[in-house]
């Protein structure tokens, strides 16, 4: 098994990304004891000793299925700010991850290749409440117990998410978690979080919003305007409207990558699909 | 969401730019890129105009009133809140810690003319104080001026041609007058120049289409997420010298804060470093 913990460091992906988890924790100093759950919910829902388990009956499914080439994202969204700055905790952490996947790894059977990509997210004011943690952990410790775990897991690992509950609620999509701060919501889901990873790290969480809400009249599709519907698509805009009314020429072929010669006499209209890969 | 749409934009009604957050034309003439800008104007949207011209190339933006944000290194120098420019204003600046470094988030707005003023409009300040500006000022400026003149008043239905005379002997005077008022010196507008931005008109070529449109893009980006200094407000691209300078054209009596133009008192770093790109 390769493992990596990536701290908003460069990112390329050898191996097909499938599966992202996205667990709001808050980094406790590793000299500490874990908090009592009776006493301070809301304190051991966001420690470590909540959310390593956690994240180990997300990877252990995967980890023993035959398909292994996986790559596993985790993605550790984190309401604290020491954990960007103290390379302690980030190593200490790196280690408990480790250390527990490779245990897991080694009764598993083909998981030498899985690379295992560990990132940290930091987003100030997103914090587990103990209402959702708890239910969170009711969740998981009923799954583990269950027979047919795994089977039933990577069955629903390739569904698609269908449910998507808006405003300050958790979110779940089988195992993976998306929990919106209490005060701003985060309504870009984990796949979005994804795919516009690395211009998210250049422009943060808000830009990236903002252009997923953002309505864009395009007039004149030509070989400019095809470099800017190209473009703005790519950066995840919500909603792109291309207007023109004339009909696709021969010379249009020679500067409009969107087009084909059965497009001729058409009106300029690229197909959606050809580049959009996420609405 | 890909929406198209092959009504003609310009018998629609103002409400129907109410959706939008961006309007942008491309390779449009000059009275459809005004009809735009004013739908725009009206219902208070950002709005770009770019057209590509063979070899060359503009982006004209009018934002209204832009606030944004810019993140730099703590100079030793205060950054006082006030005017900065004749267009920008410094609103707030704080200072925070990033990864042990001080950072400076500063908090500008721009003011924006729209293209049928900008149009009239003389070159900065800076510009016309220093002949050796002036002299570095790309005639593209002049001869795009020109066409949109031509396009306005002598043959609106009919494009240009680069092979007539008449046609050439018509837009050389139309330019030389428009390098007589940006007081550009006469020596800038060559005839060798003038002809080749003919034979250029309305072609389309790809690698000059691939920069002005990641311009515009880029842009688009940044003012949905509000961060970053936006084209302020005709980025004009010269493929030939490889030079894509920003002149800020406003008009000389809408100078914000109810100051006068300002002359000799820009700040130095804005006068030592002329908004050019080099690629």
């Amino acid at each position: 098994m390769v493992f990596e913990f990536v701290h908003l460091g460069p990112l390329e992906s050898r191996g097909t990304v499938s599966e992202l988890l996205l667990i709001p924790f808050q980094l406790s100093d590793p000299g500490s004891s874990t908090p009592n759950i009776s006493r301070d919910p809301d304190a051991y829902f966001s420690s470590s000793s909540f959310f390593l388990p956690f994240i180990f009956t997300f990877c252990l499914p995967i980890l023993k299925t035959e398909d292994s080439s996986r790559d596993i994202f985790l993605l550790l969204a984190t309401g604290n700010q020491s954990c960007q700055s103290s390379t302690t905790l980030r190593s200490d952490l790196a280690k408990a991850i480790y250390f527990q996947l490779s245990y897991l790894a080694a009764s598993a059977s083909k998981a030498e290749r899985t690379r295992v990509i560990v990132r940290l997210l930091s987003l100030p004011s997103l914090r587990f409440t103990a209402a959702e943690g708890r239910q969170v952990y009711n969740g998981c410790e009923r799954q583990r117990t269950s027979n047919s775990y795994i089977q039933h897991h990577h069955a629903k690992f390739r569904q698609p998410y269908k449910h998507t509950a808006r405003g300050n609620q958790c979110r779940y999509l089988n195992h993976i978690l998306i929990c919106p701060a209490s005060t701003s919501p985060l309504t870009l889901i984990s796949d979005e979080i994804a795919l516009y990873d690395r211009q998210i790290r250049l422009w943060g969480m808000k830009a990236q919003q903002k252009i997923r809400n953002a309505n864009v009249l395009l007039v004149t599709v030509k070989a400019l305007g095809n470099e800017i519907a190209k473009n703005l698509a790519l950066a995840g805009v919500g909603s792109l409207t291309l207007h023109d009314n004339a009909h696709v020429t021969d010379d249009d072929l020679c500067s409009q990558f969107f087009l084909q010669e059965s497009d001729i006499g058409r009106f300029v209209r690229p197909e959606p699909q050809t580049f959009i890969t996420m609405t | 969401m890909i929406h198209v749409e092959t009504r003609d934009i310009f018998s629609l009604p103002t409400s129907y730019f109410e959706g939008f957050d961006i309007i942008i034309g491309t390779d449009l003439p000059i009275q459809g890129l005004n009809t735009l800008n004013a739908h725009a104007r009206m219902r208070k949207k950002a709005f770009y105009a770019a057209a590509s011209h063979g070899m060359y190339g503009y982006v004209f933006a009018d934002l209204i009133e832009h606030t944004y944000v810019i993140t730099r290194a703590k100079s030793n120098v205060p950054t006082k809140p006030g005017p900065e420019t004749a267009t920008r204003t410094i609103l707030t600046s704080t200072t925070e810690k990033q990864n042990g470094k001080d950072v400076e988030l500063v908090q500008k707005r721009e003011s924006y003319q729209p293209l049928i003023l900008a149009n009239t409009s003389p070159l900065p300040q800076s510009y016309l104080d220093s002949t050796r500006r002036l002299r570095n000022v790309t005639p593209l400026l002049p001869c795009l001026r020109a066409l949109w003149e031509f396009e306005k008043t002598v043959v609106p239905l009919r494009n240009l041609s680069a092979t007539s005379s008449a046609d050439f002997a018509t837009f050389k005077s139309l330019a030389s007058q428009m390098g007589r008022e940006l007081q550009l010196p006469a020596s800038s507008l060559t005839d060798a120049f003038i002809s080749a931005f003919l034979t250029n008109l309305h072609a389309e070529l790809s690698p000059v289409c691939a920069f002005l449109g990641a311009q515009l893009a880029q842009d688009v980006i940044n003012v949905l997420g509000n961060r970053e200094q936006p084209i302020q407000n005709m980025l004009l691209f010269d493929a030939e010298e490889s030079l894509a300078p920003v002149y800020a054209l406003y008009p000389v009596y809408a100078v914000p804060d109810g100051g006068m133009r300002q002359t000799k008192a820009m700040s130095p770093t804005v006068l030592n470093s002329p908004p050019s790109l080099r690629i």
